[in-house]
């Protein structure tokens, strides 16, 4: 049906379209994947598979046991409000255009996740956020490769009161010392801060991270709008970075 | 024709698939007990249950209520009997403009239904999406706390 109208669009959980912004008129037609149980499929096996239509508090509750993904179940169970997360899905949340504060993509992409898409193909996070905004993909599901040993996700509040975090740091250890480091919310579009890990090296103390993370702030472009100024985004980043590595090694490697 | 379960009656609606659940409440079913404040799924104030589970109505395209069971604040004192929460709130004098709470209700039943006896920081994450701009929440949090303790009367009664 979406092959089949001209300028029809997929509708998964809604707390976006219904929001209504963005530019230019509406589609001419939504075409709902709420009634296709596939798409709300969890695989937890040693590589994940969690369908695009899965709910955030789904995605939480099913890495309720998962702590090496204590990350992404964070960013899952923490994002917005208790009632925005039973609806939200993984899928929308990604196809979502202008979302610099989604707290999933930077845990995602700092599990080197993939974006497959109906026809089967996938393709890596980041070039699927290069790609976003045309219609062409419909997002089936998202897939982690592997397991990372550790994980954790650290998101800036400036009241508490669900609203949209003004800085987002994912950090996994994918083993044998490798971090890896992912950042929402400060750019217009969530990165992986390869400059950052590269600089770091194996040497991942939370001071360490940070004072490298303060070096490398004047490469970033923050962003600036209602919720915090560009610099204010850029300022706490080292911190929230120090805070998101703590908890990291505050858990014991899977 | 978008078919559901309203506070335990089977409805029926002829509405614009795409219009919100909150909007098909208030205006087309009369229940005003749901409030549109933000309209964007910040302010908690159209918090409805589906299926037991609190969702924004205000970003809930009636056409995904279809089959359904859906729960408004009208639904929880049937024959005008506070339900146990209600009076809890009542007996401390929780309420205050009345914007907001319709949603806090709504958040806070189905917290004690999934669970009974929660703690402070279980009540404070189950209100993270609903905000008051009276007073604040302690009250609130305190009379929850006091009826999962059993130190609140068990009826409206």
């Amino acid at each position: 049906m979406l092959s089949a109208v001209e300028d029809s669009a997929p509708l998964a959980g809604g707390t976006w379209i219904m929001r209504r912004r963005g530019d230019g008129p509406p589609p001419s037609l939504y075409v709902s994947l709420q009634q296709i149980p596939t798409l709300r499929n969890l695989e937890l096996g040693a590589s994940p598979r969690f369908g695009a239509c899965v709910t955030h508090s789904s995605l939480a509750s099913a890495l309720s046991d998962a702590d090496e993904l204590a990350g992404l179940r964070d960013a899952a169970g923490r994002s917005a409000n208790p009632a925005v997360r039973n609806m939200a899905t993984i899928g929308g949340g990604l196809a979502a255009d202008a979302f610099p504060s989604s707290d999933l993509v930077p845990a995602l992409l700092a599990l080197e996740a993939a974006v497959e898409t109906a026809g089967g193909q996938s393709l890596p996070l980041e070039a699927f956020l290069e790609r976003r905004g045309g219609r062409e993909h419909l997002i089936t599901a998202v897939l982690v490769p592997a397991r990372p040993a550790r994980s954790a996700h650290a998101r800036l509040l400036l009241r508490a009161g669900g609203e949209y975090p003004v800085a987002i740091v994912s950090v996994v250890d994918g083993g044998r010392g490798r971090l890896r480091v992912a950042v929402g919310s400060v750019t217009s579009v969530a990165f992986r801060w390869l400059a950052l890990e590269a600089r770091v090296g194996a040497d991942d103390s939370p001071s360490s991270v940070a004072a490298a993370a303060q070096e490398l702030l004047p490469t970033l472009a923050p962003r600036d709008d209602v919720d915090a100024p560009a610099w204010y985004r850029a300022a706490v980043l080292p911190t929230l970075l120090e805070r998101a590595l703590t908890r990291l090694h505050d858990q014991p490697p899977a | 024709m978008i078919e559901f379960r309203l506070n335990d009656r089977q409805t029926h609606v002829d509405a614009a698939p795409m219009a919100s659940l909150a909007s098909v409440l208030r205006e087309q079913l009369a229940l005003t007990g749901t409030k549109v404040a933000c309209g964007e799924g910040f302010c908690g104030s159209c918090t409805i249950l589906l299926d037991d589970q609190p969702a924004p109505a205000c970003l809930l395209p009636v056409a995904h209520v279809a089959g359904r069971a859906v729960r408004t604040v009208e639904g929880l004192a049937p024959n005008a009997r506070l339900s146990p929460l209600q009076q809890a709130l009542a007996d401390v004098d929780a309420v205050q403009c009345g914007m907001c709470f319709p949603g806090i209700v709504m958040s806070l039943t189905a917290l004690l239904e999934r669970t009974p006896r929660p703690t402070r920081p279980q009540v404070r994450d189950a209100l993270v999406g609903n905000i008051c701009r009276c007073t604040g929440y302690e009250r609130v949090v305190s009379a929850v706390l006091q009826l999962a303790d059993g130190g609140l009367r068990e009826t409206g009664e």
